[in-house]
């Protein structure tokens, strides 16, 4: 995906974007593994 | 997932000591810490993994066994026998299999097999174990092949664009099985379906649910074994290739779980070809090993039949009928209408493993048609 980025887009663009899209992916995994029963739901603050 | 976490943990940590030491010495630093890791966690798995692997070296190494087919037959059978009784008492409720066993017997009878047709030379016991203990891949798969492995570590060189890809390929299989798996498939998908009124219409959500969620998971520990790999700078070979976008069964299983269907086509399949001059009974044979590896029992016979004879209609069809097998196989509506067809024809055929006896496959099937 990065690699993608970086090749068609400005690097700075770029960057922000693959900074956002690793960010969306982290919270997802995140938020399911805190959805968990039997957690402390550090995510429903 | 405790335990894949404890892995890829240990795996990204010992990365940058894998990288700093020389060349040669990094095969026997990953195999010593998956030694350790798994002396540590299951030491029956790692016990019988090294003895069985013994035990094909002595044959190799030493000529006792002057027939090469008798030779065959013995170094196939010593990973072959505890990978039965294991999967015979897990069956029957009796045994647990240790850790990984169905993927290092799988990987220690491919060796065999490649031995015998002289396609790689007789491994050395060091360069043997190197290839058995790489912890990316022992908890669940790829089943790689030891020239690829050899390969890739001959080659192997600091890369930080490599590295980054694996780093990025664990993201993409964390979000499919935590997100995509259990999350929308397995959660939320099997909720929507306890609301529905309709019996038909719950039991198909839920076979999509179980289809998704089962292709998902995975998809997402290949991710992880293949991005875990890269990190560790060898490169494991793919598992699966879309296969949803798969427009008949016979591409659909080459795609799916790559690993374990070349496997049986290059172990199972050619040699029962040749030997029998029947490629249906190859082909059944084929799919039953495929099936049986996965639980010794009735449903996966009967699941590993039905794929079998799935297989053999697109081939039939294919003759048969080319204008319409022309059609799904080259035309855009055609494709599409292929996909969604194999989707649900392999979709509505996990409905035999998914049953728990007969009467409950009974049942399922009947509430689905009626």
């Amino acid at each position: 995906m990065y690699r993608w980025l970086l090749k068609y887009l400005p690097k700075p663009y770029a960057f922000v974007l693959i900074f956002i899209w690793y960010l969306i992916l982290i919270m997802m995994v995140a938020y399911t593994v805190d959805m968990q029963p039997g957690r402390f739901r550090y995510l429903h603050w | 997932m405790r335990l894949q976490a404890l892995f890829l943990a240990v795996i990204l940590f010992t990365s940058p000591l894998i990288w700093r030491v020389p060349n040669y010495w990094k095969a026997n630093i990953m195999a010593a810490i998956t030694f350790i890791l798994l002396a540590w966690i299951a030491p029956t798995s790692v016990l019988l993994m090294l003895s069985v692997a013994f035990l094909q070296w002595l044959v190799w190494k030493y000529d006792f066994i002057k027939s090469g087919r008798i030779k065959v037959i013995v170094t196939v059978f010593l990973p072959l026998l505890p990978l039965l009784v294991y999967k015979w008492k897990f069956a029957t409720g009796q045994w647990l299999i240790p850790l990984g066993l169905s993927y290092y017997a799988f990987r220690q009878i491919h060796v065999a097999f490649e031995c015998y047709k002289a396609e790689m030379q007789k491994p050395a016991l060091l360069s043997y174990f190197q290839y058995l203990l790489f912890l990316p891949v022992i908890l669940i798969g790829p089943i790689h092949r030891m020239p690829d492995f050899q390969r890739s570590l001959r080659r192997m060189k600091w890369n930080a664009s490599q590295y980054s890809d694996g780093l990025e390929r664990i993201l993409y299989g964390l979000v499919k099985i935590d997100f995509l798996g259990n999350f929308l498939f397995s959660t939320q998908l099997t909720q929507v379906a306890r609301g529905v009124s309709s019996h038909a219409l719950r039991l198909y959500l839920e076979v999509i649910a179980f289809t998704g969620n089962t292709y998902f998971q995975f998809a997402g520990f290949s991710d992880l074994a293949i991005g875990a790999g890269l990190v560790w700078g060898i490169r494991v070979m793919e598992n699966f290739n879309a296969p949803f976008m798969a427009t008949n069964m016979q591409d659909f299983w080459r795609r799916w779980h790559i690993s374990l269907s070349s496997w049986c086509r290059d172990y199972v399949f050619q040699p029962l070809a040749a030997l029998s001059r029947n490629r249906w009974i190859a082909l059944i044979s084929a799919m039953l090993v495929l099936a049986l590896w996965h639980e010794i029992s009735l449903r996966y016979i009967v699941w590993g039949t039905v794929q079998a004879v799935l297989i053999l209609l697109t081939v039939y069809s294919r003759k048969k009928t080319p204008a319409v097998s022309g059609f799904i196989n080259g035309h855009p509506v055609g494709r599409w209408i292929g996909r969604i067809w194999v989707f649900h024809l392999f979709a509505f055929s996990c409905i035999f493993i998914g049953s728990e006896n007969i009467a409950s496959l009974g049942t399922n099937f009947k509430h689905i048609f009626h």
